[in-house]
């Protein structure tokens, strides 16, 4: 049999293949960065992906089930009685509430003033948080065939976690309010200060930018959705001022929050089925990047 | 019928061992610099030992495999697995005549490298984001020490075609 010298000496270093490699790959990347052309490809490679990320998401499951099932009986009665007082306090409340909510919207008819829509939610589980240097993102196990759209903004039962960006069939990726440059219209809960909420990267707290420096803000201020871009519904928590800074160096106070839902610890959330209705037109598309370019030229 | 399930052997030995390491990278690990890419590892191995059944186009077809996986940008990762097995190939006779700690050491610069050409694709595409250099360190430490183990796990495997080979 013909023996072939060994691949040492058969072949050198392919320059060519890894240049046309390299060529290939920036092509598609730029396809997908810009053009947005290769969705397909991704929608079906998540489609083969999704049943094997599912699955094995499970043992996580599985032991969160064995923790539930041997607990002891004392701890579950008093869990039990924790919970009824709870209900019936919580009863309480939502008697209050919609006392509250029917003379809020009568209030709101006299002032002929856009009702506030009731927003529904649809429960998701986490299946995963994919591992990525630049961005803070999780995957749940909603998609478009719940009705899950793009820009639907998720909260835990503790305030808002962040927004949808990314649609799959079954499933769908969630941006962490953490996530950089991501930003979330709010105001100060005590006195109505509108300001905008950005994310700073992995770990850092969020930050309140484009404030005064004698703005009336303390620490322990709590922050809630303002609902003036639409995408989110008004009035909802989402974070809390941990420290301010108010250093005569800069133009502006450095104001530091925490988000109230916890957002690494959740295998839990609601997707918020909301549609926006603002009363403003939306911007058209070349005044959006107008704005952009605009930033850019601010930063 | 020996030679069909030799043939048979050399074809599935790398491609199941990838395909396992993909699913290893699969788990929900979480996102943090501490989570090694097992696949890269597993790539390089089979790109020093069977260069000509793993070669680049393979790299690059696990790399977008890898992208949809981790929902980043379609062919961040391909081109990041094919500069690593260019690297891996041009020093290929270098790392095939040290010790197994020298070799961990050249190791240590190819994931080195790979990370680095990761972060420095997403820091063009992410429109000056900030990277953390957590990233570019800590999984390249992990990956070398994680080189040994997997070196003897997967030669168990290639023996079997190293010996047909020569």
């Amino acid at each position: 049999m013909f023996r072939s010298p060994p691949t040492l000496f058969n072949q050198g270093a392919p320059f060519l293949k890894l240049f046309f490699f390299l060529l290939l790959g920036s092509v598609i990347i730029f396809a997908d960065y810009k053009l947005h052309a290769t969705e397909k490809i991704r929608l079906i490679g998540n489609n083969i992906l999704f049943p094997i990320q599912q699955l094995l998401s499970q043992p996580g499951k599985f032991s969160d089930f064995s923790f539930d099932y041997f607990q002891t009986r004392a701890s579950l009665k008093e869990q039990l009685e924790e919970q009824s007082s709870e209900l019936n306090n919580l009863r309480l409340m939502a008697n209050q509430a919609e006392a509250l909510e029917s003379e809020n919207s009568h209030l709101r008819k006299m002032l002929s003033l856009q009702q506030k829509s009731n927003v529904k939610s649809l429960a998701a589980e986490v299946i995963f948080s994919p591992l990525s240097p630049i961005s803070q993102r999780i995957i749940i196990n909603r998609g478009s065939a719940d009705g899950v759209k793009s820009g639907m903004p998720t909260a835990s039962e503790a305030g808002i976690m962040g927004q949808v960006v990314r649609v799959f069939e079954n499933s769908s990726e969630v941006a962490l309010l953490e996530d950089r440059d991501f930003a979330i219209p709010v105001l100060v809960e005590r006195n109505g200060l509108r300001t905008v909420l950005f994310g700073v990267g992995r770990g850092e707290p969020l930050e309140l930018r484009y404030v005064n420096n004698l703005a009336d803000l303390d620490v322990g201020d709590h922050l809630i959705t303002s609902g003036i871009d639409g995408t989110y519904p008004a009035g909802m928590p989402v974070a809390i001022i941990s420290k301010i800074d108010r250093s005569s160096e800069n133009s502006g106070a450095i104001i530091a929050c925490k988000p109230l839902a916890q957002l690494h610890h959740h295998r839990h959330l609601s997707v918020l089925l909301y549609q926006p209705t603002s009363i403003a037109p939306s911007p058209t598309e070349s005044e959006v990047v107008k704005n952009r370019l605009r930033q850019k030229k601010g930063n | 019928m020996a030679f069909s399930i030799f043939q048979l052997r050399t074809i599935t030995g790398p491609f199941l061992t990838l395909i396992g390491a993909f699913i290893l990278n699969m788990f929900p690990w979480g996102n943090s610099p501490w989570v090694p890419d097992f696949l890269l590892i597993t790539l390089a191995f089979w790109v020093l030992h069977a260069p000509e059944r793993i070669n680049l186009l393979a790299a690059f077809l696990l790399g977008l495999l890898m992208d949809i996986q981790t929902s980043q940008h379609l062919g961040v990762h391909a081109v990041v697995y094919v500069v690593a097995c260019f690297v891996i190939i041009y020093q290929q006779r270098r790392l095939s005549n040290v010790t197994l700690f020298g070799q961990t050491f050249i190791m240590l610069q190819v994931f080195f490298i790979a990370n680095f050409v990761l972060l420095l694709i997403l820091w063009i595409v992410g429109q000056g984001k900030e990277i953390s250099f957590a990233f570019l360190i800590i999984p390249s430490i992990i990956e070398a020490c994680l080189w040994p183990i997997f070196k003897k796990v997967l030669s168990n495997r290639a023996s079997f075609i190293n010996h047909h080979q020569t």
